[in-house]
């Protein structure tokens, strides 16, 4: 199945946001989304930084004291903040962040969240992941459909630990773009050339399918 | 003349008693205190207890055997670098007691300490796993888990500038957990790039003021960070550690 390349998927959860948001980005793939805008957008990292600059890929201007939560190293900007923990977790629990995109192992179909532990017996854990989805307004999950093994990842009930109950509203994936909705998963975009029943198969709650189904918004 | 200032990491540290819960600052290298940590891990002190966020900070203590219980949001950051290893294996054997706490009500039960307050209610948890143990209780229609103050018996910080004084200003995003650790502790000791005289620190920029501090010292260790570039480049920054993907 032919999805969108890891690039375009961070341009489509890039066209999410609007100029003025204050927005975090999760570790791994969403972390790489600041990348690809041009409106003024004010990204916020839970290691303590307000509006800094996209990736430094120069290893010579690289600053170990200057990271994103990723600890990928990023740039400063004008208009740039530094701060301490208590206080970004004051902006992430208390609602200050409009949107936050986030990878995952599972997504339900009623918005919970997996995106934490694997396997029991390996030691992994939320970092402030848990915060975050308890205080942003609008949650949305970037991954690719399935798992490299081709295991479902959008599923009737996660099998894995929850990181937050009912708190994704948009899942934007390889395959499609699909709103949770309370009737359940609102298929709205699909990538060219892949049909319905294609979807449907590497899903596992039943999708329903918007009036409005278009291509995917690049 | 007050003057926290001490002559080496090892004078610094050189009272802990085995048995001591260490709060350490820092996020992946930035703000990570080293070469208090190394001291440390040299003084062979045993059964402590370390609160911090990623085992980049306190990896030498691992290393050393030092630690019987970890508090930490991350503790599994970084574990591809082989000086962090032991730590997972410690803790499948069930040598090393390791406590998850979600990054921000970690940040709040050390400033609730530091700041003389008692339990409070936070919603971060509700549906998870997190919620284990916890009393739980619903205001305005919405549920909480009640948190407990996490005191702290030394904090190990990492400044950029110090005075005599113990006036701390901290580069960059290296602040993270070291304000609130410094708040928290009953002795704190804060390693600085540089020592400077008082009024060398901008009061406008005075990230931790003095009061908070009691020791402060001149790092001499660097962070391994040919690992984490070489990561960086490798992964095109896409994954630097565990983590979702």
């Amino acid at each position: 199945m032919k999805g969108l390349t890891r690039e375009l998927m961070c341009l489509r959860a890039a066209n999410e946001l609007k100029e003025g948001m204050y927005v975090n980005l999760g570790t791994g793939l969403p972390s790489q989304v600041k990348d690809f805008v041009e409106e003024e957008i004010i990204f916020q990292s839970e290691n303590g930084a307000l509006g800094y600059a996209p990736t430094i890929w120069d290893e010579e201007l690289m600053d170990y004291e200057l990271i994103d939560a990723s600890a990928v190293p990023v740039g400063m900007k004008p208009g740039v903040s530094f701060f301490d923990v208590s206080t970004s977790f004051v902006m992430l629990r208390g609602g200050y962040i409009d949107v936050a995109i986030v990878g995952a192992f599972q997504v339900s179909e009623r918005g919970d969240l997996a995106n934490y532990k694997e396997k029991k017996d390996v030691l992994s854990t939320p970092g402030g992941i848990m915060d975050i989805c308890s205080g942003v307004k609008r949650v949305i999950v970037l991954m690719e459909h399935v798992t490299r093994e081709g295991k479902i990842k959008i599923v009737n009930e996660c099998s894995l630990p929850v990181t937050a109950k009912g708190v994704v509203s948009t899942i934007i994936t390889d395959l499609a773009y699909i709103d949770v909705t309370q009737e359940g998963l609102l298929l709205k975009e699909i990538v060219p050339g892949l049909s319905l029943e294609e979807v449907q198969t590497v899903t596992e709650p039943k999708l329903i399918v918007s009036k409005s189904l278009q291509e995917f918004m690049l | 003349m007050i003057n926290k200032f001490k002559n080496s990491p090892e004078e610094a540290i050189a009272d802990i008693p085995d048995g001591s819960t260490i709060g350490v600052g820092g996020f992946s290298y930035a703000g990570s205190p080293l070469t208090l940590v190394k001291a440390l891990a040299v003084r062979k002190v045993k059964n402590l207890t370390i609160v911090g966020m990623t085992p980049t900070s306190y990896g030498a203590l691992i290393e050393s055997g030092s630690i019987q219980k970890l508090i930490s949001p991350y503790p599994s950051w970084g574990l591809k670098a082989r000086h962090l290893n032991p730590l997972e294996e410690l803790w499948r054997r069930g040598e090393l007691e390791v406590e998850i706490i979600p990054m921000g009500s970690l940040a709040e039960r050390l400033r609730a300490a530091g700041a003389g307050l008692g339990p409070f209610y936070c919603p971060v948890g509700i549906g998870t796993e997190m919620e284990r143990g916890k009393e739980k209780r619903v205001f305005n229609n919405k549920e909480y888990l009640l948190e407990f103050p996490m005191p702290l018996d030394y904090a190990f910080v990492k400044g950029h500038k110090g005075d005599r004084f113990g006036n701390v200003c901290c580069r960059l995003t290296t602040k993270n957990y070291n304000p609130v650790m410094a708040m928290a502790a009953k002795i704190t000791i804060v390693e600085v790039d540089e020592m400077v005289e008082p009024g060398g620190i901008d009061p406008e920029a005075t990230h931790i003021p003095g009061i908070f501090v009691n020791r402060v010292v001149l790092t001499q260790e660097k962070p391994k960070v040919d690992w984490w570039l070489k990561q960086v480049v490798k992964t095109k920054g896409r994954r630097v550690d565990e983590g979702a993907d």
